[in-house]
């Protein structure tokens, strides 16, 4: 087990450590930097630019400048975003937070409607329910993210006007609002959001955890439980769930970057000023150290979140974690 | 193949159905000139006919430029299929051949390959395609083609690893091995073709896993460019009028929906039909 969890934690940090390189080597090969808009095509004279370029360090070679943002990270510096008029870090330090809140909310709303899914259709084998369920599971697998949300938008927003289509709150002033309604406020903004990648999260749990389920449906201690005359509900909870839900926890890791590449998405439709719509920003902006904190930043995310979810597989499911799927 | 996991797909209706619907789709973006009934990029009037609902003369509606969104789905069925096919092409012989290198080689390239693998499996796909695309500006569909498949190997390298390395330990390798076969005929005589049936799947899954790719760059405005149709892009082109003109996103929706669903079904069918292979004695 120690071995394992420090293999995971050298292998995380080396994840992020290449990606770090490779994406600045990338930034490097793009043309442009932050004042080519800003500063050309005015009468803005070559000096006043060699200036300011000079001043943000731009004028430097690729590898000093390299050595330079990786020794500012390793202090905990992320650099200025020109494109923001503020540091990296407070940028970043807004955004994040509300990433967590819409990818975490959509996890646990998801992973709570796949299980109960999939509990269903065990329960169902082979009925119609079952099979119906499953028509809608693989078409939540199917459906992107981005794709759903513009149906949802159009229908929930737009026509019937049930949910907000764009923003994180439509209260202007915040500090005057008691914190219920800033709450419900913030609440009833996640809605959309939230549901659509919960809706994709809960399609791919629900399909793995059917045929994990199926898979020790037959095995003795099933038989067993039943012969002793338990409830069908008490003999998939308590008996055939905790045998199949490790490798469901172990793929929901791997699944977790397409998760979070879906939710740049999300935020872009949805107008929530996370990682991702920062990101999207930046990239127009040609804000370089923002592009690399974010891309970053959503790294880590996704290498930790896996890293974590290993480990709680391994705990929920010691032996059948490590079972390849 | 073997000829009964051959037989146990042909009999199962849902695999059936699925290759039905790719065949369809590919046939009718082979097909699209012939098919749609209006040039997918005139705008005969952008005043008059602009965004008018699903009637006879327009299937499917037209766009805000007057456009007939039928013949841009059709069109865009070839742009988009075509993108598609070509990065999975791509990605599955790229993961097929790293993944064969890595099990037969072993040793440093093995340690190497798995290294990467392990690295670039964690980053967010879309994400590193979306900044790609973005540092160097739009690209052409043969640009997207190489981007798209060549950030797609890793899942296929996986597999094909995993199997070759089960296959290497039996039977018939040594059979061939005693009998004088050098180390490549072994692969491509012997291993490839057992494990041609894990391979289709994973080009099942690579295909699945595409489509949206595309369809998402194009939406984002980072993939197929106007007036070049792609189903991505057709969603762009409704985005503003989502209130107004449904069919502008229904339709595109369900062409992505309808391929990626084919493409999961199939491969879930064809690991059924293996899978069965391997339980019979």
């Amino acid at each position: 087990m120690t071995h394992r969890i420090v293999t995971r934690l050298l292998q995380a940090a080396a994840v992020c450590a290449v990606v770090a390189g490779a994406v600045f080597v990338l930034l490097q090969c793009a043309p442009g930097d932050p004042f080519a808009t800003a500063l050309e095509g005015g009468d803005i004279p070559a000096t006043v630019r060699a200036e300011w370029r000079a001043r943000y360090g731009i004028d430097r070679p690729p590898a000093e400048r390299f050595v330079r943002w990786a020794g500012a990270l390793a202090r905990g510096k992320l650099g200025y975003s020109a494109s923001r008029h503020q540091t990296v870090a407070a940028v970043v330090s807004d955004a994040v937070p509300r990433t967590l809140l819409l990818v975490g909310t959509a996890l646990i709303l998801g992973f709570a409607l796949g299980m109960g899914i999939a509990l269903l259709q065990t329960k169902h084998h082979r009925r119609r329910i079952d099979r119906a369920l499953g028509v809608l599971t693989l078409g939540g697998v199917a459906m992107p993210e981005f794709l759903l949300a513009l149906l949802a938008m159009t229908w929930l927003g737009a026509r019937w006007r049930l949910f907000p289509v764009a923003g994180i709150g439509s209260l202007g002033d915040v500090q005057a609002f008691p914190w219920w309604e800033r709450a419900a406020d913030g609440l009833w903004h996640l809605t959309l959001p939230a549901s659509v990648l919960a809706v994709t999260v809960a399609a791919r749990v629900a399909r793995h955890q059917r045929a994990a389920l199926l898979g020790v449906m037959h095995e003795d201690y099933i038989r067993t439980a039943r012969a002793k005359g338990l409830a069908e509900w008490a003999v998939l909870w308590r008996h055939a769930l905790p045998n199949a839900i490790g490798p469901v926890i172990a793929l929901l890791g791997l699944a977790l970057p397409s998760l979070i590449g879906g939710a740049v998405l999300i935020e872009r439709i949805f107008g929530w000023p996370g990682m991702g719509l920062t990101l999207f920003d930046a990239l127009l902006a040609r804000d370089y150290p923002l592009v690399l904190a974010a891309v970053l930043l959503a790294t880590v995310l996704a290498v930790v979140a896996r890293t974590l979810t290993d480990f709680i597989a391994e705990l929920v499911a010691p032996r059948r974690a490590r079972e390849p799927l | 193949m073997t000829p009964h996991a051959w037989r146990r797909l042909m009999d199962d209706r849902p695999a059936v159905l699925a290759a039905a619907v790719l065949t369809t789709a590919a046939v009718v973006s082979l097909l699209a000139p012939w098919l749609a009934p209006y040039d997918p990029t005139v705008q005969p009037d952008p005043v008059a006919l602009r965004l008018i609902g699903p009637s006879v003369q327009h299937p499917f509606g037209t766009d805000p430029f007057s456009r007939d969104v039928f013949s841009r789905v059709l069109y865009g069925a070839r742009v988009s299929l075509g993108v598609a096919f070509g990065a999975m092409l791509l990605s599955v012989s790229l993961g097929a051949a790293l993944g064969a290198l890595a099990a037969v080689l072993g040793g440093w390239v093995d340690l190497a390959i798995s290294a990467l693998v392990d690295i670039l499996i964690a980053m967010p796909r879309l994400l590193v395609v979306i900044a790609l695309v973005a540092t160097f500006g739009t690209l052409s569909p043969w640009w997207l083609v190489a981007l798209i498949g060549g950030s797609g190997w890793l899942t296929t390298a996986r597999i094909v690893r995993g199997e070759f390395r089960d296959h290497l330990n039996r039977d018939y390798v040594l059979a061939a091995r005693a009998l004088g076969a050098t180390r490549w005929r072994i692969v491509w005589q012997h291993l490839l073709p057992a494990v041609a049936p894990q391979i289709a799947v994973a080009a099942a899954l690579a295909l699945a896993a595409v489509i949206p790719l595309e369809a998402a760059l194009s939406f984002v405005g980072l993939g197929i460019q106007p007036p070049l149709p792609s189903w991505g892009n057709i969603l762009l082109d409704g985005t503003d009028y989502l209130t107004s003109a449904w069919w502008l996103v229904v339709f595109p929706v369900g062409a992505v929906t309808m391929t990626v669903s084919a493409a999961l079904v199939l491969a879930d069918r064809l690991r059924v039909a293996i899978a069965g292979e391997e339980r019979a004695p």
